[in-house]
């Protein structure tokens, strides 16, 4: 049983262009899908979000590349970019790349460049989908924990030993041992070093200030 | 002789004298000329009296005008007795004896105390004149008309007058009547024929007389009609037109001296009744001012002042709208009656007066008219004439001066060809004769001055058609439009300067659009290619797939050589509009527009530009693209010096005639095998250049008839040149 073959979408709106990308991507071991316009793309992705990455051409009718971009920011949990273009526009481009391209290309290009972009691109997608699907884990488990397991698990990865929790929190130290216990528990972490790593995934920065001590 | 009353013995003795005088005078007066029947008169009327003792003959006429008053024409008295008027109305005086008398009766009255008690009122007026026995005798020719009477009077006594004399009398009467009537006849006809004469005159040298004639005939009109019937004074006045009631005398004869009249004169001050009636249109004749009643007590006041004793007025009248004047004539030294066929004939006179003022007056409203057209007409920039069929100049206005150096008044009668000259009527002779033939032709056209001197005009030409439809001639408008074409140039002008900066950026887009379109086979195709050849590397080559690809990679080809072949049919559509420009300005709004692509490319820009440069002709928008290129390209040809050693230099001459252009960069240089290529479409030595600005550059200036080429510097870069042809107007400036 291999890997499915990444997905490659081409989105531009010159036929030939297609036909020809879509023909390198498979000559390079990719699995192409060509789209004609902006909109066609986001449907298709919406119903199956693939792994993968798009070759979007910046100049289209419709809705244009870097609308398309920030639609898919918010859209989708994002999918590496890379812009292709008939000319290289330096403005356009710097835009692109600030908003997240991952990289652009004006036509006609070296298909060396463009495949290592596209690897690369997808190693992102990959890396990101799994740092998504991790995220994504631990958040689950922060669900599943009371306010009060919340409150230690906060003070836990700023460090604090369960006698200063106890006296910040108003509890006796059993009683805060017992929270600690739970809340490594329900976020399946082996270390107290594991827990601050997972706080951090679902942005709950070390450091971040007590609640108000009531 | 006799002292008192005719005694019977003494009545023979008595008559036989009065019959010897009576023979005398009746033969005497048969063939006397009718300029002494008057005096033959009065002496024949004085030897009666003396003979017969009588104290007054009378003779009275009745008036032509009024019947009923009796002039006197002869008299014999004695001074001492009370003078009978000269003038009497018969019906206040003597209405009973006028009544007899000209009814035809001779009345001989003994005493007065035989008249009737009817006949009081003429007894009074026998007594007023001392008459205190009198015989009266109706002056008649063969029984006609009684025309007047004769009288014979004692005013010492009381007298019998035996029917043989009374017989006698009225022979007398007869005598005197045939004489008088003879006399009458003989000067009233000899009168006539004169001023039938004057009149047919008069009329006739009015008939065509020039305008400027006029005055001079009516006043000599006016003097030859008062010579002939003996008036002193005829005066023609004129209404004033802005001031109603104002006359102003423009004609006047006058033979006796008498006080001036007013200039302007008051009509309603001096003369109100009259003023009334000629304002009305009445013609007023009066013989003598006592016949004017109590209502024209001013104008009678003012006669008199004038020293008019008789006078005929009529109106000016031109038949529609009120009188324009008065013609006044008038006697000074005696009272006169004016008979209906001196009225008649002089209404005539007044008439073709009137006429020949109301035609001076007309013409010279017709000049005046006539000048105020010249006067807009001058004043106008453009042509306006009239041409007769034959296209001879009937009018023209002052322009044609400035176009052709030729006067209104040279111009009239000569012929479009001859004033215009023939290179103008052969550009405008075909709407000319379309106008001819009856249309109204409004064109526009280039035409040749005198000279070769082209002008741009719109021309309009209106037939002039009578009334069977045939061209008279044609009005002409022709207005040059050449300056308004520069000033829409120049206004065009000034809007490309407003929009030249968005024209730079539209360049920028149509090159980028252009790059997209060519890229994009283009990018098919090397994907293609790159496709090909990971296909061909596999260890079983899909030739199939190759095969395929190598099939898109034609049509993209094809396609890319579809968007230039496309581009180059655009560029050569571009028309060119040609105008008089300045390089330098081209060069330093090039340079202006550059400015920021200059510091940031960080090339030194620096311009040596002939202040003396030639104009040139051409279209700006495409020169301005050549100076772009050209400076473009240098600052290209330097990426990669290092910073701080780019320079461009941008100079402008006149040599050899022409205006000569040099942009110098001193980047590498052409290389000495490229020096023409560079001209050739797609050459480029830009890893992004198309290879079409240098190509597009040449095709320019070659069609401005100018030439572009490249050298390489002696020590380092290349200068493009480019060279044009000096304007024609140009040429022409420096000439002078």
């Amino acid at each position: 049983m291999t890997e499915p073959l990444p997905t490659v979408f081409v989105v531009d709106d010159d036929a030939s262009v297609r036909k020809s990308l879509a023909r390198l991507l498979k000559s390079a071991g990719y699995r192409p899908e060509s789209f004609a316009s902006a909109e066609e793309f986001i449907d298709r992705w919406e119903r199956d979000p693939v792994p993968g990455c798009v070759l979007l051409d910046i100049q289209m009718p419709g809705l244009d590349g870097l609308q398309l971009q920030q639609k898919l920011q918010t859209a989708t949990h994002g999918i590496p970019i890379i812009f292709i273009t008939g000319h290289g526009d330096i403005p356009l481009s710097v835009t692109a790349m600030k908003a997240g391209a991952v990289d652009f290309f004006p036509k006609p290009f070296n298909d060396e460049d463009l495949l290592r972009a596209i690897r690369e691109a997808i190693q992102r997608d990959v890396q990101e989908r799994s740092e998504r699907a991790e995220r994504a884990i631990v958040a689950q488990r922060f669900e599943t924990l009371t306010p009060r397991e919340r409150e230690v698990m906060a003070l836990v990865v700023q460090g604090l030993l369960n006698k200063k929790i106890a006296f910040a929190l108003g509890a006796s130290e059993k009683t805060i041992k017992i929270h600690r216990g739970r809340v490594m528990e329900k976020m399946k972490v082996p270390s107290v070093a594991d827990l601050v790593r997972a706080a951090e995934k679902i942005g709950m920065p070390p450091g971040s200030p007590l609640p108000p001590h009531k | 002789m006799v002292q008192s009353g005719i005694k019977p013995h003494e009545e023979l003795h008595d008559l036989l004298p009065f019959e010897r005088i009576l023979a005398e005078i009746s033969t005497f007066f048969i063939n006397l000329p009718a300029d002494q029947i008057d005096n033959e008169i009065d002496a024949a009327q004085s030897r009666i009296c003396e003979l017969l003792d009588l104290d007054r003959s009378t003779l009275w006429l009745t008036s032509e005008d009024d019947p009923g008053t009796l002039l006197l024409a002869h008299i014999h008295q004695p001074p001492k007795i009370p003078s009978t008027p000269e003038r009497m109305s018969a019906k206040d005086f003597f209405p009973w004896t006028a009544q007899k008398v000209l009814g035809g009766e001779t009345l001989a009255i003994s005493k007065m105390a035989e008249l009737p008690a009817e006949a009081g009122r003429d007894r009074e007026s026998y007594r007023l004149y001392g008459t205190k026995s009198t015989v009266l005798v109706p002056l008649s020719v063969g029984g006609g008309k009684v025309f007047g009477l004769l009288t014979f009077a004692v005013t010492r006594d009381e007298r019998d007058w035996p029917k043989t004399g009374v017989q006698q009398f009225q022979l007398v009467a007869q005598i005197f009547a045939n004489a008088l009537s003879r006399k009458q006849a003989e000067t009233s006809l000899e009168e006539r024929l004169q001023f039938e004469m004057l009149l047919a005159d008069i009329s006739a040298h009015f008939v065509n007389l020039p305008s400027d004639q006029v005055d001079g005939a009516i006043e000599d009109a006016q003097r030859r009609v008062c010579e002939c019937l003996g008036l002193d004074l005829c005066a023609l006045w004129q209404w004033s037109v802005d001031a109603p009631g104002l006359l102003t005398m423009t004609h006047i004869y006058r033979s006796q001296e008498g006080p001036p009249f007013p200039e302007p004169m008051d009509a309603q001050e001096y003369f109100p009744w009259f003023r009334q009636q000629l304002e009305a249109d009445k013609i007023i004749a009066v013989s003598s001012m006592v016949e004017l009643s109590a209502e024209a007590a001013r104008d009678v006041e003012n006669f008199r002042y004038f020293g008019i004793k008789s006078c005929l007025a009529f109106p000016l009248s031109l038949g529609n709208g009120p009188p324009i004047g008065v013609l006044g004539f008038n006697t000074m030294r005696a009272e006169r009656t004016w008979p209906e066929t001196i009225v008649k004939r002089l209404q005539l006179v007044t008439q073709i007066f009137t006429n020949a003022l109301a035609r001076e007056r007309a013409e010279r409203k017709l000049v005046k008219s006539e000048q105020r057209l010249r006067l807009i007409t001058n004043a106008l920039p453009v042509l306006i004439a009239y041409v007769d069929a034959d296209l001879r100049y009937r009018f023209n206005n002052d322009a044609y001066r400035v176009w052709f150096g030729v006067s209104p008044e040279e111009a009239l009668g000569r012929t479009i060809r001859e004033v215009a000259g023939e290179g103008f009527f052969q550009s405008v002779r075909p709407y000319v004769e379309r106008a001819l033939s009856g249309e109204h032709v409004r064109c526009a056209l280039d035409v040749e001055m005198a000279g070769g001197r082209p002008l741009s005009v719109e021309a309009i030409y209106v037939p002039d058609v009578d009334e069977r439809a045939d061209v008279r001639g044609l009005y002409i408008l022709v207005i040059d439009v050449t300056d308004r074409n520069l000033a829409q140039q120049e206004s065009r002008r000034l809007q490309d300067e407003l929009l030249h900066a968005g024209r730079i950026s539209t360049m920028g887009e149509l090159a980028g659009a252009l790059a997209h379109e060519i890229n994009q086979p283009l990018s098919a195709i090397m994907s293609n290619a790159q496709a090909a050849r990971r296909y061909l590397a596999a260890a079983t080559p899909d030739l199939e797939e190759v095969k395929e690809i190598l099939n898109d990679i034609v049509k993209d080809d094809a396609r890319a050589a579809d968007v230039i072949h496309h581009l180059r049919a655009l560029l050569k559509k571009t028309k060119t509009a040609l105008e008089t420009l300045d390089l330098n300005f081209i060069f330093r709004e090039v340079v202006g527009l550059l400015l920021s692509d200059a510091v940031i490319r960080d090339v030194k820009v620096s311009s040596e530009l002939d202040p003396m440069l030639p104009l040139v002709r051409g279209d700006r928008i495409q020169l301005q693209q050549v100076a772009l290129n050209l400076i473009l390209n240098a600052f290209e040809a330097m990426n990669e010096q290092p910073n701080g050693d780019r320079q461009v230099l941008i100079r402008t001459g006149l040599k050899d005639s022409r205006v000569l252009a040099a942009v110098t960069d001193i980047g590498n240089g052409i290389p000495i095998e490229d020096a023409e290529k560079i001209f050739k479409p797609f050459y480029t030595s830009k890893p992004q250049g198309l290879g079409m600005g240098l190509s597009i550059c040449r095709s320019i200036i070659n069609r401005h008839h100018g030439r572009l080429w490249a050298e390489n510097n002696p020590d380092r870069g290349a200068t493009f040149y480019f060279s044009l042809p000096v304007s024609a107007e140009d040429q022409i400036v420096r000439r002078e």
